[in-house]
């Protein structure tokens, strides 16, 4: 563990986490990996990538956008218009936009959409999970990309609502 | 013989699994026909089985092998309390189920290859899908779908199905009755499900040992990343530990495995 780093920044880690709600992290640095995760409340996770990669490339909290880093953009998807729902995973796993592999997607940009209308599968070990609007609107932004690993709580569709 | 309600249920020893069976001749599929019963209020533990399936689908839109009475085709409406985090123990624990059956009923060695086929001799005997449904952030309902390979002969299979498939006829060399193997089922199924809250531990143990791949050489594919190494560990909740050729050790998470394929040892 030593070799992976030191205690100074495994505890401005915590810090980090404490600070932005986060309580699971994991750190991949050359093939070895720590996991830290509080133990209370919901799951959100920062990766820090080996260098040459920055410390902190991808942050992901709850109620902020998936693709948001830790700068700039996270508090211009806070500021998202009150009519602009967005749909979150419920769950850790795979995101699929279409039923099966070469069938259309359940839905595009710019299509309108109502609450029953399924928006994609989050499949976690064989669980399909389909993941519908819950609301009448217009899909407005898909944040993920087909088979795409997504986390708890990651922003997936931002929807207009009617 | 025809599967009934009655003859399922006349020696059936389970506490939820069970608790309300329905036969049909045919349908679409035994999920959907779950699905509607759960909609409607059925019980934890509600069990739809089906002669035959016209529309019986495999994961994302494959078909499902499975002439009309040559199968135990299952599903199962599970109503759990449980945490996200323990949403795939559903799965292990279906999958646990399934390959304990066919072992009572066959008598052969059962492994399941991550996350949800069960094999004898590297052959699939039974399958796994599972459907979900989450309210506000927590798992609500579970259709677990579950075909177990019962009465088809080897010269019954489609020719590219014969060397991926088997059957508890063709591994027990006899004849095999669907009720015995529809009870030997929700009986298992009933044990593990009443595990999944607190019997973490004996669900790990029973995974581990009942793995098709630990120390296999496998390839995966995750968020569009294929690695291939040779699997150190299995857990339910944790995923797999992968040796690569590099000597690096790397975790996947069984959640964001979106293909798994076995490779010959070297």
């Amino acid at each position: 563990m030593a070799a992976l780093m030191n205690l100074d920044e495994i505890k401005k880690l915590l810090e980090l986490m404490d600070a932005n709600k986060v309580v699971e992290l994991e750190v991949e640095e050359e093939g070895k990996k720590i996991r830290l995760r509080r133990a209370d409340g919901v799951t959100g996770t920062l990766s820090v990538l080996a260098p040459p990669a920055p410390p902190v490339p991808l942050m992901q909290v709850p109620g902020v956008s998936a693709a948001a880093s830790l700068t700039a953009e996270s508090g211009a998807a806070a500021k998202r218009p009150e009519n602009m729902a967005e749909i979150k995973s419920p769950l850790v796993g795979t995101f699929y936009r279409a039923p099966k592999p070469d069938a259309d997607p359940y839905v595009n940009v710019g299509d309108e959409v109502g609450p029953e209308k399924v928006l994609c599968i989050v499949e976690a070990m064989k669980v399909m999970n389909e993941i519908k609007a819950e609301m009448h609107g217009i899909v407005r932004e898909i944040l993920v990309k087909n088979g795409q690993a997504v986390e708890f709580g990651e922003l997936l569709f931002v929807i207009e609502k009617k | 013989m025809r599967l009934t309600a009655d003859s399922i249920r006349a020696r059936l020893h389970t506490r939820i699994v069970g608790r309300k069976i329905v036969c049909l001749e045919v349908c679409e599929s035994t999920n959907d026909r779950a699905w509607q019963e759960a909609l409607a209020g059925a019980p934890d533990g509600t069990t739809v089985f089906a002669e035959e399936q016209t529309k019986g689908r495999g994961r994302f839109g494959r078909t499902w092998f499975a002439p009309r009475g040559t199968a135990v085709l299952c599903s199962v409406v599970l109503r759990p309390q449980i945490q996200v985090e323990r949403v795939p123990l559903i799965t292990a624990s279906a999958a646990l189920a399934a390959a304990e059956a066919v072992e009572d009923i066959a008598g052969v060695e059962a492994r399941i290859r991550f996350p949800n086929d069960v094999l004898v001799g590297g052959r699939k005997i039974a399958g796994i899908l599972v459907e979900s449904r989450f309210i506000s952030s927590q798992p609500d309902l579970f259709i677990v779908g579950i075909g177990v390979n019962v009465a088809f002969g080897r010269a019954d299979l489609p020719e590219d199905l014969r060397e991926a498939a088997t059957s508890l006829a063709i591994e027990r060399g006899a004849e095999v009755s669907r009720v015995r193997v529809a009870r030997a089922l929700l009986e298992a199924l009933d044990r593990w499900y009443r595990e999944i809250d607190g019997g973490l531990r004996a669900i790990r143990k029973a995974w581990r040992e009942r793995s098709a791949i630990l120390g296999r050489k496998v390839r995966v594919r995750e968020s569009g990343r294929t690695t291939v190494g040779v699997v150190d560990e299995v857990d339910p909740i944790e995923g797999l530990v992968l040796r690569l050729e590099s000597g690096h050790v790397r975790a996947v998470r069984g959640e964001h495995v979106e293909r798994l394929e076995m490779l010959e040892n070297e």
